[in-house]
């Protein structure tokens, strides 16, 4: 990983380098791959703040949609965790193999009933309704709303700025934080003039408590831009 | 498999993502519904060189009574039983082996039992149905029954996975996976493999192996469709969210792809993947709407058709995927496993099973669609012609169970080039094995593939140094079923 061959951007300078090289065999440029599924959720997690780092110990149960054991034929119900463990690095997942988490198999995380010595990398419509509105996903990005407004009040360019650089790990472009403004002023007229939306979405997406001291339609709105940075290629791919 | 690692062309790349759920031109849905038809695999283009013929079957409806449904009380006719009613299996049945399997090995009699259901025979061709199956009876001359099916698993998950997948080890692809990659997707606004669970129904547990994609391209796995909130998951919006919202995030997606330096293909396929799933959130609840069916289609199915996530109701869901090109569609109905009082369970479960499964071929064929679909019925495996424990009560109170066997079940084939008003195969006289023309599982699995225009022994896949094929090294094609 120290090589000067994986250490080259993903995004060569020269465009001939992509024209002569498409697939990159020749290394000619770094890699570019689609993150695994355990490491989409975790990087959600990690920049919300979510993210309990406590090692070790039994598995936890995360979020699944309702009666999905109920409804699957496993016949057994899931208690679903509380808490810390909500939150803790996909590794500590609870699997069960005759039912696997559906947000990790949707992004190509194999059953685990045979050897894989590579994962496939798809992008399906599956992929976009978890991305939009599975909780762990809604939670993350309403959880690090409300870290960005505490901390640059009134500072709306920061706060896109800033989940941008935290999602992609550059600082964004004058055109995209345009773009991220638009959006975030016209999410906030949104929840302006629908509170009970606004509430509904920061209060019932995911257990971590709403920060009720600030102002809802502004939590909203920001978790809104924040949403779609999250489900955005880039968000989704190391590079 | 090979490419995984590597970032795709923008050609792979949208080849790729098109394998995927969900799809396109909500124009091609309507298209569809109205009938349309498409060649095979115009949507999204199955592997080269397939199908190997001309096919007969477009797509399959696989009813699965899983928990193994005992042959006894409901195509096999065995009137001997009846006549020997607690008399011992006889020794010459037991040759060459040691102890029965499974449960039975702890058992030190083996009383005969006879079906406490009477049987008929129907239709033109003289099938033999019992009493439990009226609806099926008046479609008897439709369907092809096989009598002398036989399994190498004895029990429920092994067994279960053998009949999905062609291995009783878990890992393998399943039959509609191998479709679906096979052959293509007909519809990319529906997944090409499709599973459908009777809610509630409480028996031996499903996996979602049965429906896996083993290590084929995981786009090809079955997404079950349930009688929920969300059909599919994640299907509705979150709380607070609304299609505003969503179309305020399209637009911005949109926008940051324009400014971004990324390759287009793949922000212009993530974007596609994302205008797809919106669109589903339209399309899926459109197809799951079973009010928009005719009453005279849907008393076809029986009164518990209106109640969701009943076999009824997913009966008429399987037609109205299959209408709209959905590759598989497989049906789970667990309640079968009756070791000890077939007396009690089994009437309410035919009758659950008996006028949807009847409903859902003559429903087909009212459509002009039973000659290109391919209806399976059956089981994981059969069950003994002895009595699980003892004899209880007399006459046609009699109580009973039967242990679970694998050497002889039945099940029936009908449309999709499937001869029909033919019983074929038969098991000795007292159903306890086959004794003219048997069927394995893999018989089966190869005539199915037959009928979809493969070869079976042509049809593989490299693994792990490996070429897999659905019917491993085995597998006759059953061509007296063949129309």
């Amino acid at each position: 990983m120290l090589s000067s061959a994986y250490r080259q951007s993903s995004t060569p300078l020269d465009p001939q380098v992509l024209k002569d090289d498409p697939d990159n065999r020749l290394l000619a440029r770094g890699p570019r791959h689609r993150l695994a599924a355990e490491m989409i959720r975790d990087n959600a997690l990690a920049i919300s703040g979510l993210l309990a780092p406590t090692m070790g110990g039994p598995p936890v149960r995360p979020y699944l949609p309702d009666n999905l054991y109920e409804d699957s034929g496993v016949q057994m119900t899931y208690k679903q965790s509380h808490g810390e463990a909500l939150w803790r690095r996909s590794l500590y997942t609870f699997w069960k193999r005759t039912l696997p988490p559906p947000t990790m198999t949707i992004f190509d995380a194999p059953s685990r009933e045979f050897c894989l010595t590579r994962r496939e990398t798809t992008s399906t419509p599956m992929q976009s309704l978890a991305m939009m509105n599975a909780p762990e996903f809604v939670e993350a990005a309403r959880a690090l709303a409300e870290r960005l407004i505490k901390a640059h009040p009134q500072d709306r360019t920061a706060q896109v700025t800033e989940a941008f650089r935290l999602v992609t790990s550059r600082n964004p472009r004058p055109g995209e934080t345009a773009v991220l403004l638009k959006l975030l002023e016209e999410e906030q007229l949104h929840y302006s003039q629908a509170p009970q939306d606004a509430e509904a979405l920061r209060q019932k997406n995911g257990e971590h408590p709403a920060n009720l001291d600030l102002p809802g339609a502004e939590v909203a709105a920001t978790t809104m831009v924040i949403r779609v940075l999250l489900g955005s290629e880039e968000a989704l791919l190391k590079e | 498999m090979t490419s995984a690692s590597r970032p795709l062309n923008r050609r792979q790349m949208l080849a790729r993502t098109a394998l995927g759920m969900g799809g396109m031109a909500f124009a091609d849905l309507l298209a569809e519904e109205t009938g349309s038809a498409r060649p095979l695999g115009t949507v999204r283009p199955g592997i080269s060189g397939l199908p190997h013929f001309a096919p007969r079957a477009k797509r399959v409806i696989c009813l699965f009574m899983s928990g193994g449904m005992t042959h006894l009380e409901t195509f096999d006719h065995k009137p001997l039983l009846n006549e020997r009613v607690g008399q011992e299996l006889p020794d010459s049945f037991k040759k060459g082996r040691s102890v029965l399997l499974g449960m039975s090995g702890n058992q030190a009699k083996f009383p005969l039992v006879g079906s406490w259901i009477p049987f008929q025979q129907h239709g033109k061709s003289g099938a033999w149905l019992s009493d439990a199956f009226p609806h099926l009876a008046t479609m008897a001359d439709d369907m092809c029954f096989i009598k002398s099916m036989h399994s190498d698993a004895v029990n429920h998950d092994p067994a279960m996975t053998f009949m999905s997948t062609g291995a009783q080890l878990p890992g393998r692809p399943s039959m509609g996976a191998w479709l679906s990659y096979g052959l293509g997707s007909l519809n990319d606004n529906l997944p090409s493999f499709v599973v459908l669970i009777t809610k509630g129904a409480v028996d031996q547990p499903l996996s979602t192996r049965l429906w896996d994609s083993g290590f084929l391209p995981t786009q090809n796995q079955g997404v079950q469709l349930r009688a929920a909130k969300d059909p599919v998951l994640f299907l509705s919006n979150p709380a607070g969210v609304s299609e505003a919202n969503n179309r305020r995030a399209i637009r911005a997606l949109q926008e940051l792809q324009a400014q971004s330096d990324a390759p287009e293909a793949a922000l212009q396929a993530r974007l596609e993947q994302y205008e797809m799933a919106f669109r589903m959130q339209t399309s899926v609840p459109e197809v799951t709407d079973l009010t928009q069916e005719p009453e005279t289609v849907k008393a076809l199915y029986g009164p518990e058709v209106s109640t969701p996530g009943t076999f009824a109701a997913n009966c008429l869901l399987a037609r109205r995927l299959a209408q709209r090109g959905v590759r598989y569609i497989q049906l789970y109905q667990p309640g079968w496993d009756m070791h000890g009082n077939i007396l009690r369970d089994f009437k309410g479960l035919s009758s659950r099973v008996d006028q949807p499964a009847a409903g859902l071929l003559q429903d087909l064929k009212n459509q002009g669609m039973l000659e290109d679909t391919l209806v399976v019925f059956t089981s994981e495996f059969g069950r003994t012609c002895y009595s699980q424990g003892r004899l209880r009560g007399t006459g046609s109170q009699m109580e009973y169970g039967r242990e679970h066997h694998r050497d002889c079940f039945s099940s029936w084939l009908a449309g999709g080039g499937v001869k029909p008003g033919v019983s074929y195969g038969e098991t000795d006289e007292l159903g306890f094995g086959v004794a003219k023309d048997p069927v394995h599982v893999h018989d089966l699995h190869a005539t199915m593939l037959h009928l979809l225009g493969i070869d079976h022994e042509r049809f593989t896949f490299r693994f792990q140094g490996r070429d897999f094929r659905l019917t491993d090294v085995a597998g006759k094609v059953v061509t007296p079923v063949l129309a």
